[in-house]
């Protein structure tokens, strides 16, 4: 088929037209246009102290545990003893602060989350274990833990599977046992911590709620509006699978807090009315044709228009942004990182450059390669959900294994947030002429790990510039 | 007269020599086949790797140096050969089909009595040296060519060639025709251009067919594809290029491919 030069002039006019009609909505405001920009400049803190191997398989969390009014740090780990704790000092040296936090048995990853749960004053911590379950470990405020609760699971988890029934398989303990991630804080309005528990195979989510002594949990009822093993998503063939990240935020504005998953379904949001009931909101989202794919999951205002929207990871696509819109309906893909191809798995919104503006960080691959391919990607945001990545930042586009997730967080209270990334999985350790071959046969390559921490924190030199 | 007679005379003595010639490079290859899988049977008997990495695809050893291939073995060799017998062998351009009966024995579990083995082994033959190809790879039909009708092979390919193009293309038209009728029946044109596709097809090329003599309406085709699921949130997704080898079935003459199993 020959492409006339007529043919080529109506392409090109409609191409134009389309980009000025989709510009005021996505725009990739130039590098000329980024006034006021600041060198996004980032140093690796201090690596004493921070695991040098591991799989620390978790979102990490900065969070003043011992309030001394610098953060500390907290991640955990598959394959090890559980959860960890390092306490920071406001310089970006780090003190492990982890006695009380062993698991009884080998770990899997999963998530932490720290709330006052027994309404003591004092940070208390609560680890979710993919194979485990949930542990709930009170804190002395000093950086030591006693555990109170462990293995908590939802109670169909402890429902025997029948050998004459025919969904046996679906019913098995073990696949309802394991939490993947959670989130800590009152959802019924009773003045005590809640637990919000995202499932590791199945069953969807478990909300806990506490009585503020930390160590009763009552299971809230399948009919809560989250999906679970009794109630699944509409449409939802496997009686709810598993999350792979949630946070707890007010969406809507209506003083509760809502649920927003990276659920194995796709990104969700459940509206949440304060009594421990909630409500799907989730027209827009995407379900698409394989699950899990979203890792995990943030919120922010990153146009301007005063409403939450939602940042997520995809393992594959990379960060895709919903926007959020007056009629209660998401907006999106809207892609900050076009050129990162080789996907994302952990996503946070931050003022990174303290231009006012949301910034997006992205642990993902750039483009696909086998072996420790993995890299911390920024995404410049001015506002208005224009988006230019932001190069030559001083952290790894390549080099770290497999990631985890990321968190963001003044650490050495220089007014600019730092960066913490939980890494480590089984990359870069096949033998040497079977990455030799599998690098010839598809024209990838094998990418070697830097020599860091497996949880390394990044400090912001913007402030000093 | 004479002159023409001397002429035919000519032309029929070039013919024989001709075929001769062919009779004799293919007796010279099968020969050199043969002595080449005596070596690999004898060299694995004695657990002789070195020897076995030499019968190995060049293309294969580009990833695995000599001593690599070796430890390797040495580390997870869990068999004993004792005997072999070279039953068949069947060469086809550059690929020869080696009927092998072997006995062989776990290593770890020695009361287990060794077991008798017949399988078919393909050869291919490079820069004039025949190595034995990797057992994942799909070159050539396992069966040997006596065993196949190669002329309906032939029309078969191109028929696979046809339905590939144009399922590269999404052209619903072509694809309708190329459904059994028995399952076109079930589904009008316009409700076959509504299904969706789980997968984008990026490219295809249709390797071989086959064509059993003793399964005369069924064969098979391999095909080389390019694809990646047809989701906008797995765009960015590297098509995954995989070898599969479809069904097809042939009904009142023509050849169709085989929807899920029905045909």
């Amino acid at each position: 088929m020959k492409i006339s030069s007529r043919n080529c002039f109506f392409s090109c006019v409609a191409v134009l037209a389309a980009a000025l009609i989709l510009l005021p909505r996505v725009s990739y405001a130039s590098a000329a246009q980024d006034k006021g920009d600041r060198k996004l400049q980032f140093a690796i803190s201090s690596t004493k102290g921070l695991p040098e191997k591991g799989f620390w398989k978790s979102v990490p969390v900065f969070e003043d545990v011992n309030k001394d009014g610098c953060l500390d740090l907290a991640s955990t780990e598959r394959l090890g003893e559980g959860a960890r704790v390092w306490l920071g000092d406001c310089k970006g040296n780090w003190v492990d602060s982890s006695e009380g936090l062993k698991l009884p048995s080998k770990s899997c990853g999963g998530g932490v989350a720290f709330g006052d749960v027994n309404r003591n004053g004092i940070l208390d911590m609560v680890v979710a274990d993919h194979c485990l379950g949930i542990f709930v470990y009170l804190g002395d405020g000093k950086g030591k833990w006693q555990e109170v609760v462990g293995g908590l699971a939802p109670e169909v988890s402890k429902t025997a599977p029948s050998n004459n029934d025919d969904d046996a398989d679906d019913r098995k303990s073990e696949k309802f046992l394991g939490a993947e991630t959670l989130a800590v804080a009152d959802v019924n309005g009773d003045g005590f911590v809640d637990i919000v528990a995202g499932a590791a195979d199945s069953g969807g989510f478990t909300v806990y709620f506490g009585d503020g002594t930390g160590k009763n949990w009552k299971e809230s009822r399948g009919d809560d509006g989250l999906p679970s093993f009794q109630d699944p998503e509409p449409g939802d063939l496997y009686q709810a699978g598993w999350v792979n990240h949630l946070i707890l935020r007010d969406v809507n504005k209506d003083g509760h807090l809502d649920v927003v998953a990276a659920y194995y379904y796709g990104p969700r949001v459940w509206l949440g009315d304060g009594k421990g009931k909630w409500k799907l909101y989730s027209e827009g989202l995407p379900t698409p044709a394989v699950g899990g794919i979203f890792r995990t999951v943030d919120t922010g205002d990153v146009n301007g228009d005063g409403l939450m929207d939602i940042v997520t990871a995809n393992e594959v696509n990379g960060v895709e942004i919903y926007l959020q819109t007056a009629d209660g309906t998401w907006d999106g893909p809207h892609d900050p990182l076009p050129g990162l191809r080789g996907g994302v798995r952990g996503v946070v919104l931050g003022d990174l450059d303290g231009d006012g503006h949301l910034d997006v960080l992205a642990s993902g691959a750039y483009e696909m390669n086998y072996g420790s391919n993995f890299g911390l990607f920024i995404a410049r945001g001015n506002g208005k959900n224009g988006w230019v990545e932001v190069e030559n930042t001083g952290l790894p586009r390549t080099g770290l294994s497999l990631d985890w997730g990321v968190a963001v967080g003044d650490v050495n209270k220089n007014g600019m947030l730092d960066i913490a990334v939980s890494t480590g999985g089984i990359v870069g350790e096949l033998p040497q002429w079977m990455q030799r071959r599998m690098s010839a046969e598809s024209h990838l390559k094998t990418m070697p790990e830097l020599e860091l921490p497996r949880v390394q924190v990044w400090l912001n030199q913007a402030g000093k510039n | 007269m004479r002159k023409r007679l001397a002429v035919i005379g000519f032309v029929c003595l070039c013919a024989v020599l001709a075929g001769m010639h062919t009779a004799w490079a293919a007796r010279d290859d099968r020969d050199a086949l043969k002595k080449r899988v005596d070596r690999y049977w004898a060299a694995l008997m004695k657990d002789d790797w070195a020897q076995v990495y030499e019968s190995l695809d060049p293309g294969e050893k580009v990833y695995v140096s000599l001593d690599e291939y070796v430890n390797s073995q040495k580390e997870k060799d869990g068999f004993d050969y004792h005997s072999y017998d070279i039953r068949e062998i069947d060469i086809l351009d550059a690929f020869g089909w080696v009927d092998v009966v072997f006995e062989v024995s776990v290593k770890k579990y020695p009361a287990i009595p060794a077991k008798t083995v017949k399988r078919t082994h393909i050869w291919q033959k490079k820069d004039g040296e025949w190595y034995r190809t990797a057992t994942n790879q799909l070159l050539v039909p396992w069966t040997p060519p006596r065993d196949r009708l190669l002329d309906e092979e032939k029309a078969l390919k191109g028929r696979a060639a046809r339905y590939w193009d144009a399922m590269v293309r999404q052209d619903h038209a072509v694809l309708y025709e190329f459904i059994p009728p028995d399952v076109r029946a079930g589904m009008s044109m316009e409700e076959f251009s509504q299904t969706k596709p789980m997968n984008i097809y990026v490219s295809a090329e249709v390797g071989w067919a086959e064509v059993q003599r003793a399964n005369a309406g069924h064969g098979e085709v391999k095909v080389t594809i390019s694809t990646r699921p047809n989701d906008p949130h797995l765009s960015k997704m590297q098509p995954e290029v995989r070898e599969v080898v479809d069904p097809w079935v042939k009904i009142d003459g023509k050849w169709y491919r085989v929807i899920d199993g029905k045909e």
